[in-house]
């Protein structure tokens, strides 16, 4: 009995086994490696600041050890602040690599762009190296933890950054915001019209 | 104590057997041809990209409107990093079929930008320098022929006999050679 028993438990473990390196197999074969959080209700927090008002100034770390201040481009740039709700997550993962072939856009509006979000430095790191070489920055709010984001009225209750966009002049005022449903990008060409209102 | 070991052993078993069952479904997505086929797809608006599907004046059509043998459809996303570094792949593949006389004129190859506008999709065709169709698909509609998320990049071949289409192949992923995605996309004996 036992020696029936017994052989019955090597081919489960066998099964075990063969079906191991499949599962991995099946991770990689999207490209990339990403986390499904389904459908998340589109917003959940209080907008707080509206066009017309001063953009909170802050220092963050970025992904390349650098530190960046948002008032170092005051009377410099336009400045594009792209928070975004976390890493490795299905649409995250496809709205900054958009913004990386459209760089000429910002450019031409003499503007930059920061990407942000409440995960640490590490898995910012990991996440940006995945999805190609970026050309703007990209910052962690982690610590303490989403007060950017809670300063602009983004921060979710948990504890993730809306999807959300600020347009902020060379003044350093908010010209446009769109805080927009977390399940979903905003368009392309709303940014750009955005852009464009801004003077060179 | 065996039977307790052998009983934990079953449920792990199980559970990896399972996990990796639930992981591979998406290799095994299905495309409903007859739903893609019937698809009212933006039409273009460059007139060589006209010229070339064989379109007039008209806002939509459909795939199985399509004069050719063989629809080679590439779903991709503006916004997708691998649809990005596999652009120049892409455009390479498309070269492969118009250089080859046999396939120029029987293969008809486009992109279709799912949850793309036209604004994204003409970046992408502008930054890629893409030469063949490329179409916006803003409402997802595309999606309503795959049993799954569908991934980008995807490549579908479909023959085409008197606007009666079905699938020859399915490529999800990276190309990385253009001649052997050609290769695996075309009918079998349809060099």
């Amino acid at each position: 009995m036992y020696k029936a028993t017994g052989r019955l438990a090597t081919v489960f473990i066998l099964m075990a086994l063969i079906a191991l390196p499949a599962a991995l197999w099946a991770a990689q074969s999207a490209g990339m490696n990403i986390y499904q959080p389904g459908e998340l209700k589109p917003t959940d927090s209080v907008a707080a600041l509206k066009p017309g008002t001063p953009a909170p100034d802050f220092t963050l770390p970025s992904t390349d050890g650098e530190k960046v201040t948002l008032s170092s481009f005051k009377g410099k740039k336009n400045v594009v602040l792209s928070f975004v709700p976390a890493a490795f997550t299905p649409v995250c993962s496809q709205q900054w690599p958009g913004y990386n072939i459209a760089k000429d856009f910002f450019a031409s509006s003499d503007a930059v762009l920061i990407g942000i979000s409440a995960d640490n430095v590490p898995t910012l790191y990991a996440w940006t190296k995945d999805m190609g070489d970026l050309w703007f920055p990209v910052v962690s709010d982690f610590w303490p933890h989403g007060a950017v984001a809670q300063a602009y009225g983004v921060l979710r209750n948990d504890g993730m950054a809306e999807r959300s966009l600020f347009v902020i002049d060379k003044e350093g005022v908010i010209r446009y915001a769109d805080v927009h449903d977390i399940n979903s990008a905003p368009r392309l060409e709303d940014l750009v019209k955005e852009l464009q209102k801004l003077g060179k | 104590m065996q039977k307790i070991l052998l009983g934990i052993t079953f449920v792990i078993a199980l559970v990896s057997v399972g996990v990796a069952f639930a992981k591979e479904a998406p290799r095994e997505m299905k495309v409903n041809v007859d739903v893609l086929s019937g698809l009212n797809l933006a039409a273009p608006t460059g007139s060589d990209e006209k010229r070339y599907l064989g379109i007039q004046n008209e806002k939509t059509f459909k795939l199985s409107d399509l004069k050719a043998d063989t629809i080679m459809v590439q779903i991709f996303s503006m916004y997708c990093p691998i649809c990005q570094a596999e652009a120049p792949h892409v455009n390479q593949l498309f070269e492969l079929i118009q250089s080859n006389p046999q396939l120029k004129d029987r293969v008809k190859f486009l992109g279709i930008g799912t949850g793309n506008t036209p604004f994204e999709v003409d970046v992408f065709r502008n930054k890629y320098d893409v030469k063949f169709p490329l179409l916006p698909d803003d409402g997802f509609a595309v999606q309503k022929a795959f049993s799954e998320n569908v991934r980008t990049p995807t490549f579908l071949s479909l023959s085409n006999k008197a606007g009666n289409l079905k699938l020859n192949a399915m490529h999800i992923g990276a190309v990385k050679d253009p001649g052997e995605l050609l290769q695996k996309l075309l009918p079998k004996g349809g060099k």
